[in-house]
């Protein structure tokens, strides 16, 4: 098949107005958001093979980059509480989360010598759904993309050293604890 | 009065025969609603126009049968898709497993205890290249795995439908039927169904039998477990793993066996058997089972 | 505080969710070889004890479901039809 023979889609272009069959309709999101999450499941198990634990690495270097150019919007602060709040309106419905603690804790926040933690359960989560829907495991390289974010987000906005573990991984949601250090970068 | 149709493309007619065994409640059916056409139970050559439910079993394996879906399709306002055959292919589906040369040259021209003869082609209509389930060619409106549904069920979902009113029936899997007991059993084998002498009252899978329960849809009472023969899953997939992309019949009954057993999930991968037939055998039609990606249906369909 | 119900005729006994579950929600009970919800408090709502339960014996009510954009609508459409 050559160009000539292609039938749809078709539409009249000018540099200065771009036809609307450029858009699409939700079929062609669903098709694109499902290929794309194959094309991530794919590189995610790649880089595991390949670098091993490298591949932790390597996309918690592409969170952490994602998470302090978001947070050069957020306005910096010292208080944790608000730094969270913050962050979950940049992360919002991709990433939706909301702080947790076991029933017999009395506070959400914990804090020990210089360092803070708390429990942070994350509902919405793109990665776990791109996982879902390749059959990878939980817990992955690929979880270690919100990892670096949340920890390059926090750095940025509260001037601290943070990291991020993951308690628990599930289908509708997951626990990690966050940890931060005062004491600067 | 409402219309209701029966249509049997590829089927056993067990379908057909689920309906008759709704025994005395047929008489409670037939003062609200009327059969205006059923091949097997009734004599009316062609399909009416005006009918309200139609409720179509078998798979769609030839020209024919396609063309008589679409006919019914188009002559009805609600048109259900009864039995595993109609929903996912069924057993029908196994013929895929096959070439057509192979299945036909079985059939007609390299049977060992019939007289040889040439694939009929007057009449006769073509077989299409795979089996393909009703929603493949059109609209369904409603889905009726089993094999055959049992009449408890189709009588739960039968009058309140003509009453126009949504049926209320459960959607679990055939664990939840079953009355057997789940223990955690360490064990390195797996047995086939003829082998050993299986205890009642204990779980299949945790005697080492490869039981289809947990990854299948219930709603059948569990008859076969009760009865002493691990499930075969004929209920098509249980809702779990139809809806999600990385569950599938085959890497769900090897993790519960696994589980149960301490065995790693290698070696029970290496002692499944015959998987076309045991694993998958009702659902090969079904293009949701073949599209996963972590299905294996693509590796064994010869089409 | 989550509301779990358990469906004690679909259970099986296996044990699984009291295994899986990171919270300590569920208990045993040896006598009916059925398990129970002794720490509603605790449930986070993960899910995992549905993911591992063959019976589909457990409902979680009122809880945040998390969205699953990951399933083609097409399979959603089938399992909407599901009778």
């Amino acid at each position: 098949m050559d160009m000539r023979e292609i039938t749809d889609n078709i539409g009249t272009f000018k540099p200065e107005l771009v036809p609307k069959e450029t858009g699409g309709d939700i079929d062609d999101y669903e098709d694109a958001l499902h290929v794309l999450m194959k094309f991530m499941g794919s590189m995610s198990s790649a880089l595991e093979q390949v670098s091993g634990r490298g591949a932790n690495a390597i996309v918690y270097q592409a969170g952490k980059r994602m998470g302090h150019d978001a947070a050069k919007m957020m306005e910096k602060t010292d208080d944790l509480e608000k730094a969270l709040f913050e962050m979950g309106e940049v992360l919002g419905h991709e990433f939706y989360y909301v702080k947790w603690k076991p029933s017999e804790q009395d506070s959400y926040v914990i804090q020990k010598d210089n360092e803070v933690t708390v429990k942070l359960l994350f509902m919405d989560c793109v990665v776990r759904q791109t996982l879902r829907r390749t059959g990878l495991p939980q817990k992955g390289p690929l979880c270690y993309l919100l990892y670096g974010y949340m920890v390059g987000a926090v750095e940025e906005i509260m001037d601290v050293k943070g990291k991020l573990d993951i308690d628990h991984v599930g289908p509708n949601a997951c626990l990690k604890t966050l940890t931060i250090k005062w004491g600067g970068k | 009065m409402v219309k209701i149709a029966l249509e049997t493309l590829a089927s056993c007619s067990g379908c057909e025969i689920s309906i008759l065994d709704l025994h005395e409640d047929l008489v409670k059916l037939l003062d609200q609603a009327e059969i205006v056409y059923g091949p097997i139970i009734m004599d009316v050559k062609e399909v009416p126009d005006d009918i309200d439910i139609a409720i179509v079993s078998g798979s769609v394996r030839n020209a024919e049968n396609k063309e008589r879906l679409e006919e019914l399709r188009e002559k009805s306002k609600y048109l259900i898709a009864y039995g595993t055959c109609a929903c996912y292919g069924g057993i029908t589906g196994m013929a895929d497993l096959y070439t057509s040369e192979e299945v036909t040259s079985r059939t007609y021209t390299d049977n060992p205890s019939t007289e040889p003869a040439e694939l009929p082609n007057e009449v006769v209509p073509e077989l299409l290249s795979i089996v393909h389930p009703a929603a493949d060619f059109t609209f369904i409106d409603g889905f009726i795995p089993g094999c055959p549904p049992k009449e408890q069920l189709t009588h739960d979902i039968l009058i309140p439908l003509i009453n126009d009113e949504a049926p209320d029936v459960p959607k679990k899997s055939v664990c939840a039927d079953c009355q057997r007991e789940m223990e955690h059993v360490e064990f390195d084998k797996i047995h086939r169904r003829i082998e050993g002498d299986p205890e009642p009252g204990k779980c299949f899978l945790s005697q080492g039998y490869v039981c289809l329960g947990s990854v299948t849809l219930g709603r059948c009472g569990a008859l076969c477990t009760s009865a002493g023969i691990p499930c075969h899953g004929c209920g098509g997939p249980a809702l779990d793993v139809l809806r999600e992309p990385s569950h599938d019949i085959y890497n769900g009954v090897i993790k519960r066996i696994s589980h149960i057993s301490k065995m790693p999930e290698k070696d029970v991968e290496k002692q499944l058997y015959d998987i076309g037939h045991v694993i998958y055998g009702f659902v090969i039609g079904s293009t949701t089972m073949e599209d996963k990606q972590v299905s294996l249906i693509p590796q064994l369909v010869k089409k | 505080m989550v509301e779990i119900l358990i469906d004690e005729d679909a259970c099986v006994g296996c044990g699984s969710c009291v295994d899986d579950c990171p919270n300590d929600v569920y208990k045993m009970n040896e006598e009916k070889w059925k398990t129970e919800v002794v720490n509603a408090d605790d449930c986070m709502a993960c899910l995992s004890c549905h993911e591992i339960c063959p019976a589909q014996a457990m409902t979680h009510k009122d809880i945040h479901v998390a969205k699953r954009l990951y399933i083609d609508r097409r399979v959603n459409h089938v399992l909407e039809r599901m009778i």
